[in-house]
């Protein structure tokens, strides 16, 4: 699924919009609040959904060659989240949507329903 | 660089940390717990109305009074009253011997009139020792240049609490590998299982090294901390258990996933430690 599809299902906001996203495509998703499940369970061309905002998220998507990132439930990252995120060229998204309603969202548009994965929130 | 001996240059003040976290003698225990808990630190110098120096409460006062139930107790019938301090112009070389002859694990710092003015631990001094040594910078030493396959050594020197860089052995590893042309999925192994690994030492050691090997068969890590040290091995290793503070969680470690998923990232792993002084891991993840 392509990002801009992603953001369009979510009605989520592009916080990294120097960065070229739209034609980023992602296979699955992982919703997560813990970073160890992260590690533990994310695949690869994946799409991050989650609820922290700190630096660690991008340290740890960086390890896993996450896609790009949505936060969930109308949080935002601070001004030194995003402006590292484009230093690493990754795409930050942002929804006020619930992390079940945003997984909910695009589960049933199709994303990932060959490969199950996690929702460990 | 330093002479020969770089502490007895150093004072106290350039290594303190000030805007020190105090308590008043009669609020209780209970209140003294939490603000241990709530702002991650193992203890406080309690201090009268004039911000003087009039004791000093530990976490294992608060074990003591736990134990005892007497949690409700003014922090003043708990504390310690003989506490050692030590002054801003003072030499680190004497907080040092203070530790080293007590067992101490900080030292209130006072003025002339017995104000705290800040407090000193040890993992002050090493912090600010290796950055003195440059402890902290990485090196890298490309060995057997005349054979195909080259080897690569890696080595980080990660701090304890300095999670503003943790990641950076983890990601830099993650390049190299990529260079070398190593497979996706082993890449991928490796950067979890040193991600893990740093965030452990960061989380809960004073500091570590990690150690990357890369010979022509297999990625050999290993990863040597000095802290508290593991009590119970097998419970470490199962999944969900978890030692971290809560400041840990909410930047979303410390869920009892980091062993587990170091060792399921590994195709051989070994882990020993000694409570008290430190944690060793050997991991090896083969690259055929």
């Amino acid at each position: 699924m392509k990002l801009k599809t992603v953001q369009k299902l979510l009605e989520a906001k592009v916080l990294t919009e120097s960065l070229s996203w739209e034609d980023i495509d992602v296979m699955t998703a992982c919703g997560a609040d813990l970073m160890s499940d992260v590690l533990a369970f994310a695949r690869e061309k994946n799409l991050l959904l989650t609820g922290l905002i700190y630096p660690q998220v991008l340290r740890t998507s960086e390890v896993l060659d996450i896609k790009a990132i949505v936060f969930v439930r109308g949080k935002i990252p601070p001004k030194e989240v995003i402006a590292l995120a484009i230093e690493q060229k990754m795409p930050l998204l942002a929804t006020k949507l619930s992390m079940f309603e945003a997984c909910g969202r695009l589960y049933k548009e199709g994303l990932g329903q060959r490969e199950a994965n996690t929702d460990a929130e | 660089m330093l002479n020969n001996n770089p502490q007895s240059k150093l004072r106290i003040e350039d290594m303190m940390t000030t805007g020190v976290i105090t308590v008043l003698p009669h609020m209780t225990m209970r209140q003294a717990k939490e603000t241990m808990r709530l702002k991650n630190i193992s203890g406080m110098p309690v201090i009268d109305h004039a911000n003087r120096l009039i004791g000093i409460v530990t976490v294992a006062d608060v074990i003591q009074a736990l134990d005892e139930q007497k949690l409700d107790l003014p922090i003043k019938e708990r504390m310690t009253t003989r506490v050692h301090s030590i002054k801003p112009y003072e030499s680190v070389n004497k907080a040092l011997a203070i530790f080293r002859q007590h067992g101490y694990g900080r030292l209130p710092v006072v003025d002339d009139q017995n104000r705290v003015v800040g407090i000193i631990t040890t993992n002050d001094i090493v912090k600010r020792l290796a950055k003195y040594l440059r402890l902290d910078e990485i090196e890298e030493i490309t060995d057997f240049p005349n054979k195909t396959v080259q080897n690569h050594t890696l080595s980080f020197n990660i701090k304890g609490g300095d999670f503003d860089r943790a990641g950076l052995a983890a990601s830099t590893i993650k390049k190299k590998l990529a260079e070398l042309g190593i497979s996706h999925d082993i890449i991928r192994r490796a950067a979890i299982a040193i991600y893990e690994a740093e965030m452990n030492i960061v989380i809960h050691a004073f500091e570590g090294q990690i150690w990357a090997h890369i010979s022509k068969d297999k990625l050999q890590i290993t990863v040597s901390d000095t802290g508290p040290g593991i009590e119970d091995i097998e419970q470490a290793m199962q999944v969900g258990f978890s030692t971290a503070t809560d400041q840990i969680r909410e930047l979303g470690f410390g869920a009892g996933m980091g062993l587990p998923n170091i060792k399921n990232s590994s195709d051989k792993f070994t882990i020993t430690s000694t409570p008290g002084k430190g944690t060793e891991l050997d991991i090896q993840i083969f690259l055929n």
